[in-house]
């Protein structure tokens, strides 16, 4: 999905997913639109990466950018069950060479010479399990002199679903509207004209936002807050809160704390990347504050905490208003697998080693398959296909034994990044492959996403129902990581983005080894959701991944019924079979009970989690799937309709919907 | 500037191309559009609404404000009494229904308005006349009992 | 026998007057749930033991019901309060409108539309027939004291907003309920009469409502009621549940 915004002097093309965004590089003349949009619809405008490195998430740096910045492994996105790698690199000083492209967060003031700069920032977060509910309110300063416009645009959590927007004039507090995004934009844009102090909050992709702030008069101080819900990520056996504070750290100073309601006794709170003041007022909970000597760290802000017990946990959260039932199942595993057998892998490795890829992308690629040898055991066996080569190193997999391994390695070095074609047969062939019972199969995916058409990997994964697990490794110059997420997502694994850049690889090692790892030693696998006395609906993600060591599994649907009722998961435990993996299957189920007076339960955040959720699961999939599915416009337009409605209904912030708040009081009145 | 490698070309899609003109028209040319739509003429107000008490603390009011013609709510203002200076409690996705919204809010402080005060504003876009009546819901003094002040709306706001 | 869910009142009616099937009967008479919608059934059919039976629904307004409770997409809008004029109103709104609180627009729509005052008819002549009845047993026609009144109000409203969600309410519960909000005080022995079993679902409440729950269960005259995320205790989170309710449009 891809918004285009037009503005009177340049062009700006946003795709609207986890992918890069663009801006085209020429200053054009209003006339010179419909030319170059047509022109960049064919792919015939150079477009330069809209982001540099460090931007959360993104994976477009120009190939001339220093080395990015350390990657910390395994962020889960919440929203969809996969693992994506490369959080952020600090704040890199720009070099004279760099393109004049902004990172996130940038605050661009339209009126040449006028200053609003960000003044402050205040976080809070409540926590309640494993939902964070936060209150982020940024103040502006208009120094400057007079009236001025500015826009500013911050990352917030993938999974971030805004729904309260409220500003603040002095002793005068307005909270704004949510409505279709262009109607938003209109008013905002007239608004703005007629000199009325107007304030718009877009989301330009998940997790991207954009607020455009119009008429601060020289001398006005201005509060914007925004309220958001996500879904918390969890490492090492431990939940994790991250805010990214590169964005606060735009403002000179900053407040944050967070309250944590952890629903059983907290065991450990800690913050690995600053320096915290924790009080303790009972065992279950937590208050956390950013110790004052902190100040202005660009790193993002992380908080882990974790709760005693090694058990698996299993737990539901419901919520029933006027629009139905909503629930949040968590299903967290034991942080100790020691006593998981471990289990025999299958590693295929497909690279795309086209001219794209040639440099330092095709070395990333090199590492990382090398990395993934590292991990194997003699019990193992592999095979790897690079897109220039008609063969593939084997004709079937072999021994992972040290001569295997060797062989594969040198294969590898000698793949440079020399020509082009498609990556979708070489996967049909894997995921295809009679399945080796004794063990489990990977496929790991290496390069940009952009080797074959639009949705053809993924199409690849739909029709082939494979039991193998898929990695994708997203490594490029400009990546389309939807490609790539939608591929993990289907494959049941997870996404690993890397930047090029020799420091990053470290990073990267140890995220294929935690996953290839967790695959060995899957808790509970090919899982299913039933219940007795509920008719669950709508759940998010529909395709349940494994349990794995050191990664909970958050299910969010819709239920209707009113109890009593059992829920349950059934899944293979550890050692059992899958259609590719071992013999003596073993299924197991874990049981919840609920009573009625458990079914009608208020946590609203509920409702709008799952919202956002469904939100994105039709940007990153139903317009894809619209688009292949014939393509008569009717269901484009219909997927445009149900985000644009989910939006509305649910007051939140989607690709189709927008905050506007307008102070219509005449600044002469004041 | 470092030169750009260029996007590949694939070739575009009917449905593509549809849904970026879908897409194009839906969301967003701020300035195109905001042109395209100069006429009519559109003009911001605040519509104040005024609560008269008389002798009695107002603990808790309840207004639905129903306009005619073309009125869209952009936001919505506290008033101007401290007991009620936040933003009152409404429904936005009420924005769906039409031309109506329910503002309501109480308090609990000890400060209390008494007599006429202006409880709460609604910042609304007009395009063309349009007109404004307000209906009183429920209200009710510190002691929980109800009672009925008037109430008013005061349109404010232009330029 | 085919697998399926619990009869609905339609059956369980005929269950009573001897009309049900077989296997029906074999399921209800041994089925705890169904034996107390009997019992409920039995109450109401003795209420109008006397009267001349309620006039059939005509084929058009049965399907105007069920299209409606068919249609999630309005069903949401529904009981969101955001009522677009685009179907027609239902049970408890008509009941609003007899009791002089329903919306503007409600009682505009209802003076241009056929179906909705033959709707209209049934429920006042329903109405009629419970107040004589309550009259003739006993029950106090007069008005009663407010925050009586405004439990039973609330009560009723949070039932009529369960029967817009039972497509298998059969018609004699469904206008007998729509009957009790238009009486209010008589609403309370009808209440009393069905209210077993039925799980809490969203009420009207206004913003007094709100500010009543601020001071917590010990002052609030309606207690429980107020617990609107039933947990037991009435906090911040029920008020603030209360308050958003209230604005809703359409659902005051």
């Amino acid at each position: 999905m891809s918004v285009w915004s037009c503005e009177l002097d340049r062009i700006r093309i946003t795709h609207c997913r986890p992918t890069a965004v663009y801006r085209l590089p020429s200053t054009v003349s209003r006339a010179g639109i419909p030319t170059l949009l047509a022109m960049a619809m064919l792919g015939l405008a150079a477009c330069t990466p809209f982001e540099r490195p460090g931007n959360r998430l993104q994976v477009a740096p120009p190939p001339t950018a220093t080395p990015a910045a350390p990657l910390v492994p395994a962020l889960r996105t919440g929203a969809e069950e996969v693992w994506i790698v490369a959080r952020t690199a600090p704040a890199a000083p720009p070099t004279g060479a760099a393109p004049q492209v902004p990172a996130l967060p940038y605050l661009q003031v339209r009126d040449d010479g006028a200053v609003l700069p960000l003044q402050h920032t205040t976080v809070h977060a409540a926590v309640a399990g494993h939902v964070a509910s936060v209150d982020l309110r940024q103040r502006f300063h208009n120094a400057g002199a007079p009236a001025v416009e500015a826009e500013y645009v911050f990352a917030l959590p993938l999974d971030a679903a805004v729904d309260d927007f409220v500003i603040t004039i002095g002793t005068r507090t307005i909270r704004g509207y949510i409505r279709e995004r262009s109607e938003a934009e209109v008013i905002y844009a007239d608004a703005r004209k007629q000199g009325r102090r107007a304030f718009l909050l877009t989301q330009e992709r998940p997790g991207v936002f954009r607020q455009a702030v119009a008429n601060i008069a020289a001398g006005q101080t201005v509060d914007v807050s925004l309220t958001y819900f996500h879904t918390l990520s969890y490492r090492d056996g431990e939940l994790e809160w991250l805010f990214p504070m590169r964005d606060a750290a735009a403002a000179s100073s900053i407040e944050l704390s967070a309250d944590i309601d952890a629903g059983a006794p907290i065991a450990t709170v800690h913050s690995p990347s600053h320096q915290i003041v924790v009080e303790r007022p009972n065992p279950e909970r937590a208050r956390v504050q950013l110790a004052p000597q902190e100040g202005r760290s660009a790193a993002d802000f992380v908080l882990r905490f974790g709760t005693a017990g090694d058990d698996v946990r299993f737990g539901l959260l419901t919520h029933r208003d006027a629009r139905g039932g909503f629930f949040s199942l968590l299903l967290q595993p034991p942080a100790d697998i020691s006593r998981v057998p471990r289990q025999a892998l299958e590693l295929i490795a497909i690279a795309d080693c086209s001219a794209r890829m040639a440099g330092a992308p095709m070395a990333g690629v090199r590492a990382a398959i090398k990395q993934a040898l590292r991990q194997l055991d003699d019990g193992d066996r592999f095979n790897l296909h690079c897109s220039t080569e008609s063969w593939p190193f084997a004709d079937q997999a072999r021994p992972a034994d040290a001569a295997g391994r060797a062989a594969a390695i040198a294969w590898i070095e000698s793949q440079n990044g020399n020509g082009s074609s498609p990556l979708r047969e070489a996967l049909r062939a894997a995921l295809a492959a009679p399945p080796d019972p004794s063990r489990r199969r990977v496929v790991m995916l290496l390069g940009d996403g952009r080797s074959d058409d639009d949705g053809a990997l993924a199409g690849v994964v739909r029709e082939q129902r494979s039991a193998a697990r898929i990695l994708s490794v997203a490594i490029g110059a400009v990546v389309d990581v939807h490609e790539l997420v939608e591929v993990a997502r289907l494959g049941r694994g997870a996404v690993a983005q890397g930047f090029t850049g020799a420091q990053t690889w470290a990073e990267i090692d140890a995220f294929i080894g935690v996953f290839l790892e967790g695959v060995r030693r899957p808790v509970l696998s090919d899982l299913e959701i039933d219940s007795d006395g509920l008719e669950l609906a709508d759940l998010h993600p529909a395709q349940l991944p494994d349990l794995l060591a050191g990664r909970p599994l958050v299910v969010t649907g819709r239920f209707r019924g009113n109890g009593p009722a059992v829920v349950r998961i059934h899944g293979n435990a550890a050692g059992a079979a899958t259609a590719a993996g071992n013999a003596g299957a073993e299924r197991r189920s874990l049981t919840l009970k609920l009573s009625p007076a458990e079914l009608a339960q208020t946590h609203p955040a509920l409702a709008t989690l799952w919202a956002r959720a469904s939100i994105a699961a039709l940007e990153y999939r139903g317009l894809d799937q619209a688009e292949t599915s014939g393509g008569d416009g009717t269901s484009v337009s219909a997927v445009v309709e149900q985000i644009r409605n989910l939006g509305l209904d649910y007051h939140i912030v989607s690709t189709a919907t927008a905050f506007i708040a307008i102070d219509a009081r005449a600044q002469a009145e004041e | 500037m470092t030169p750009e490698p260029r996007r590949p070309t694939p070739a575009p899609r009917p449905a593509t191309t549809l849904l970026f003109a879908l897409l194009l028209a839906a969301a967003l040319p701020l300035n195109a559009i905001a042109e395209a739509t100069a006429t009519p003429a559109s003009r911001f107000v605040t519509v104040g609404i005024v609560v008269d008490s008389g002798k009695d603390d107002l603990a808790a009011y309840q207004v639905e404000v129903v306009t005619t013609g073309t009125a869209q709510f952009v936001g919505v203002a506290g008033g101007e009494h401290p007991a009620y200076a936040a933003p009152p409690y409404f429904d936005p996705a009420a924005i769906r229904s039409g031309n109506r919204v329910i503002v309501a809010a109480f308090s609990r402080d000890t400060n209390l308005p008494t007599g006429a005060t202006k409880v709460a504003e609604l910042q609304v876009r007009e395009v063309g006349p349009v007109t404004y009546t307000a209906r009183l819901m429920a209200a009710a003094r510190p002691d929980l009992s109800r009672f009925t002040p008037t109430v008013r709306l005061v349109v404010g706001g232009q330029q | 026998m085919e697998e399926r869910l619990h009869p609905d009142y339609g059956e369980i009616e005929a269950y009573r007057t001897g009309e049900a099937e077989p296997a029906m009967a074999a399921h209800i008479s041994q089925c705890s749930e169904c034996l107390a919608a009997l019992e409920e059934l039995k109450a109401v059919a003795e209420l109008l033991r006397d009267e001349p039976p309620l006039p059939p629904l005509s084929e058009q307004r049965k399907q105007q019901l069920a299209a409606m409770v068919r249609d999630e997409g309005a069903r949401v809008r529904r009981e969101l309060g955001l009522w677009d004029m685009t179907g027609h109103p239902d049970n408890a709104d008509l009941s609003m409108h007899l009791r002089g609180e329903a919306d503007a627009a409600v009682a505009q729509h209802v003076e241009q539309c056929e179906e909705c005052q033959i709707g209209l008819a049934e429920i006042a002549e329903i109405a009629a027939l419970l107040k004589k009845e309550l009259a003739r047993a006993g029950g106090s026609p007069s008005p009663m004291p407010e925050h009586v009144d405004q439990k039973i109000r609330f009560e009723a409203r949070r039932h009529a907003a369960r029967v817009r969600r039972e497509l298998r309410l059969a018609a004699m519960r469904r206008w007998a309920i729509a009957a009790a909000i238009v009486l209010s005080a008589g609403g309370l022995l009808i209440w009393r009469q069905m209210e077993r079993g039925t799980p809490a679902a969203a009420p009207r409440v206004d913003i007094v409502d709100a500010l009543i729950a601020s001071y917590g269960s010990a002052t609030a005259p309606v207690g429980a009621s107020y617990d609107v995320n039933g947990d037991g205790r009435i906090d911040d989170d029920d008020v603030d549940g209360l308050a958003r309710r209230a604005v809703i449009v359409g659902n005051v």
